[in-house]
């Protein structure tokens, strides 16, 4: 277990300096929007307006005192008050976690919905012309990007068919059509992968064994192939939970889905820094907790990494 | 039994391109005539327009893919897009490519501090959604062709350099290099020219994958509003504002999804190809 | 036919290729399996016995074929029946231990786990008692601790415990024919001989087919033996009668060539030159261009000739009674 712990402690330190430069990236580029004050205060105003700005938030001090500063804010959590807002940057940011959690996790599990047993298909008899022809509409799937897939969806669902809303995330039915943009984002590639990985398993020496006992065909799919592809797919998930968030950040943007990244975004707009400093910092720590997750759900399922050998 | 199989899954000896690489190269070629051949094909203003004519459906009359709520021609704005989207793809991915595959190489050549300190920083910016950290730069330094171009291409350079560090490293065990290595040759030369070579396939599967994926996200920053100048006629920006119209004019949101997706399709299906046609390659030389 | 347990009639199996129309893996190969006995195939790499063995149970691998012939285990025609009414006769008809443990055990899943799947999917028992059957078979085959092992998995097994699972879980129904195919080639060798003595030992009931490449393995535990070159048999006869005097100058060539102690050989001596390439089609005899007793005569294929204890494909006989026949 102490390399487990010493593996973690590796872990912390790789995190803390990427926090860090986050953390650095985002207070220089404040400073390279030019004067802070006039930002926040506006074009018309008065020199002694932005001078009280500058006093007050600190702005006329060396750049070295000020980082400084910058650091020990965050240390608990400051991030300032919102520019737009007046109301203390992280608090706001908070409030706004759960809505792109709900999101982000319930879009995962339609993609497993659709990835899984499409990719199984497909995986098993490659060469059958039904799975060619569909893997090719999965090929084209994947190139249409997320955001033109949401717009599409709004366009068939909600103007043309009027079926389902397309914005807010009140009732139930308002996530429709967000989960399936976001699950748009990732459920192509991993089709493809979970497609390979079978046809790659059922090649395996294990499933000849499989067969010689008599296991059926869909027995081999699904209790010998399956659970040895579904690796991969674990892992690429994991993976492209990053660029998960991009893609949620974009969908929270087309439907008014009231996230992280719609807030995000708002903030570039009047660039409400405070706000978006506070975002940044909650997304990074949110991408390096799923990443442990995933780490640690992966050394459970594999019986491989599990390491205790009688 | 182990012998005898692998053999028997040759289909030619000869190098044959993919079909997907000759399908993708066609339309390859064809999208780099119609951006080179522009103002032929699609001459006139793309940012002015008749506003009598504004909402005019496709396939009638004179405008072909119908016109936007300022009455503009979307035929002439599309094919000005191209040379918008498919520039800034083109210095983000040479950007990328080159600070990518010189930090890729540089870490793998020898261990030590400068092969750590790359490899964290690469592990650090994979890391992160990339979207997000494009969205607070531009915020911060302006839209514009340039500042996106350069800001995608300083964030992309960690997936080039990851490849290439695994790679390169697989290669150098490989017997020339070692050889090279003893007679004294040059560390620059061996990794230019012994090296980089071998490395030529990943990097053009690579290239193709990551042109695709710079036009994407330019798309959708401009989407955003964050990319290019926001009276541009550029795909993004069609997008974001075809957005109110949806119910009257849903060809003005149509018209640059399908470009869009046409080009991305193209260069998976260049990518793709590549990627087959390499390994029919090594295959066959078996 | 239905009292012989395995009977394969002029099997072919063969693999479309570009460079000849189709490579032949199996060239016409005849023998009978009676209940109870064990019978070794002996051949070099590339001389057809293992795809011999997967088309006994339906298991040549695509795009190969069974492109001739007839095979009926049990009475049943293998080589006709549907993949689904194949795995129906696949583990409670005949069983196969293949080559490599390393590779034919899902990493994934507790090696117990397969033979419950196994039993469970021939014969109707609850999970309670298909495990307990799976222990019986895992002390059977010799597996200590077997309580636990049943929840092993195969990379906390060594390389002798995973051949004996694989042996384990072809019995586990008491197939009355199991094949195995060089069983103990990827093993070291004092663990080679704990496994043909199990094979040996366990398998008295049911009738074995031993697949190998090293005659004196076949020695050890086969009653008859099929000497294999090029897709087909060269002889046939009793395990010792082979030994001791050879019919075949193929036969005799391995024997001489074949370093063993308990063999009075004083020098090894090689057979001359190398077999024909793999999957082509030699007119005549396959043989002749490495055999000291070839004749013009060898030009046409040897058919079959059967005495009442041998068979034998060969125009030069190293003995007289065959060239009276029988």
């Amino acid at each position: 277990m102490a390399s487990g712990f010493k593996k973690f402690g590796r872990r912390i330190t790789a995190f803390v300096v990427f926090l860090l430069s986050v953390v650095t990236l985002l207070f220089f580029l404040l400073q390279l929007t030019g004067d802070p004050a006039e930002v926040m205060v506006g074009d018309n105003a008065t020199p002694e307006q932005l001078e009280q700005v500058r006093q007050q938030y600190g702005f006329d001090k060396p750049l070295l005192t000020q980082y400084a500063l910058y650091l020990s804010r965050l240390a608990v959590l400051d991030f300032g008050i919102s520019f737009a807002d007046d109301q203390p940057a992280f608090g706001l940011v908070m409030e706004r976690l759960g809505p792109t959690l709900v999101l982000t996790f319930l879009s995962i599990i339609v993609t497993l919905f659709i990835s899984i047993p499409l990719g199984a298909w497909l995986g098993q008899r490659p060469d059958a012309n039904s799975r060619k022809f569909t893997g090719a509409f999965v090929f084209i799937a994947q190139g249409v990007p997320g955001f033109v897939v949401g717009l599409i969806l709004i366009q068939i669902f909600s103007v043309n068919l009027r079926w389902l809303p397309s914005f807010g995330h009140e009732h139930p039915l308002n996530w429709i059509l967000p989960t399936l943009t976001l699950a748009s984002f990732l459920a192509p590639k991993l089709t493809r992968v979970v497609a390979a990985n079978v046809t790659e398993a059922l090649r395996e020496d294990y499933i000849r064994t499989a067969r010689s006992f008599g296991t059926s065909s869909a027995s081999l799919l699904w209790r010998h192939a399956l659970p040895n592809a579904l690796l991969g797919a674990l892992a690429l998930v994991g993976a492209q939970f990053a660029f998960l968030i991009s893609g949620a950040v974009i969908t929270e943007v087309i439907f008014a889905w009231p996230g992280l990244g719609w807030l995000l975004v708002k903030a570039t707009e009047t660039l409400d820094f405070p706000v978006i400093q506070a975002a940044v910092f909650v997304i990074a720590i949110l991408v390096f907790a799923v990443n442990l997750c995933t780490d640690f759900l992966f050394g459970v399922i594999d019986p491989r990494l599990r390491g205790n050998k009688k | 039994m182990s012998g005898l199989l692998p053999r028997l899954r040759i289909a030619s000896k000869h190098r044959r391109p993919d079909i997907q690489l000759i399908i993708g190269g066609l339309a390859c070629i064809t999208i780099l005539i119609l951006t080179i051949g522009k103002d032929f094909f699609a001459p006139g203003d793309p940012l002015s327009g008749d506003i009598m004519d504004r909402f005019k459906p496709m396939f009638e009359g004179k405008y072909v893919l119908g016109t936007d709520q300022l009455g503009r021609d979307l035929w002439t704005r599309v094919f000005a897009g191209l040379p918008w989207s498919l520039g800034i793809a083109c210095v983000a991915t040479l950007i990328a490519m080159t600070v990518g595959t010189s930090a890729g190489l540089i870490a793998a050549w020898k261990p030590g501090p400068v092969r750590t300190v790359i490899n964290r920083m690469v592990d650090t910016i994979i890391a992160f959604p990339g979207l997000v950290i494009a969205i607070c730069i531009i915020a911060a330094i302006g839209r514009g062709f340039w500042p996106l171009a350069i800001t995608l291409g300083v964030l992309t350079w960690p997936f080039y350099a990851r490849v290439v560090y695994a790679e390169a490293l697989g290669l150098m065990e490989r017997n020339y290099v070692l050889a090279a290595q003893l007679y004294g040759v040059p560390s620059r030369w061996i990794l230019i020219r012994h090296v980089l070579p071998g490395l030529r396939p990943t990097l053009l599967v690579m290239l193709a994958f990551h042109f695709a994926d710079m036009l994407i996200a330019e798309s959708a920053l401009s989407f955003l509003g964050l990319g290019a100048p926001l009276q541009a006629p550029t795909w993004g920006n069609m997008l974001a504002e075809s957005r109110q119209y949806l119910f009257n004019a849903p060809w003005m949101m149509l018209v640059p999804a399908a470009a869009i997706v046409v080009v991305v399709v193209t260069l998976n299906l260049i990518g793709d190809g590549i990627a087959a046609t390499t390994r029919s390659k090594a295959r066959a030389v078996e | 036919m239905s009292e012989k347990l395995l009977s394969i009639d002029d099997v072919r199996v063969t693999f479309p290729h570009d460079k000849f129309e189709k490579f032949h893996a199996v060239n016409g190969v005849s023998l009978e399996v009676e209940p109870g006995e064990t019978l070794g195939i002996v051949g070099e790499s590339g001389s057809g016995k293992t795809m011999l063995a997967l088309s006994m149970m339906g298991l040549v691998p695509r795009p190969g074929i069974v492109d001739g012939g007839n095979i009926h285990l049990l009475g049943q025609p293998i080589d006709r029946l549907s993949e689904k009414q194949l795995s129906t006769i696949r583990g409670r008809d005949v069983g196969m231990v293949f080559q490599d443990p390393m590779t034919g055990l899902n990493p994934v899943r507790k090696v117990g786990s397969l033979l419950i799947e196994s039993i469970q999917r021939h014969r109707s028992r609850s999970r309670a008692e298909a495990r307990d059957l799976a222990l019986n078979t895992f002390i059977e085959v010799g597996i200590p601790s077997p309580e636990v092992r049943l929840d092993s998995y195969p990379h906390q097994l060594s390389g002798g415990l995973r051949q004996r699972v694989m042996i384990a879980l072809a019995l586990v129904n008491h197939p009355p024919l199991i094949i195995a195919d060089e069983p103990t080639t990827a093993l070291d060798a004092t663990i080679q001989a704990q496994i043909l003595e199990l094979l040996k030992v366990k398998l008295s009931k049911s009738a074995l087919i031993l697949i190998t490449h090293d005659l004196g393995v076949a020695a050890e535990i086969c009653d008859r033996v099929a000497v294999m070159y090029h897709g087909k048999i060269m002889e046939l006869g009793f395990m010792n009668d082979v030994l001791d005097n050879p019919a075949h100058p193929y036969t005799a060539g391995l024997l001489a060539a074949a370093p063993r102690f308990d063999w009075n050989r004083p020098d090894l001596e090689p057979i001359p030159g190398s077999p024909p390439e793999a999957g082509s089609i030699v007119p005549g005899c396959a043989f002749k261009p490495r055999c000291g007793f070839a004749s013009p005569a060898c030009e046409d294929a040897p058919n079959m000739k059967i005495s009442s204890y041998r068979e034998l494909a060969c125009h030069h006989p190293l003995f007289e009674e065959f060239s009276d026949g029988y």
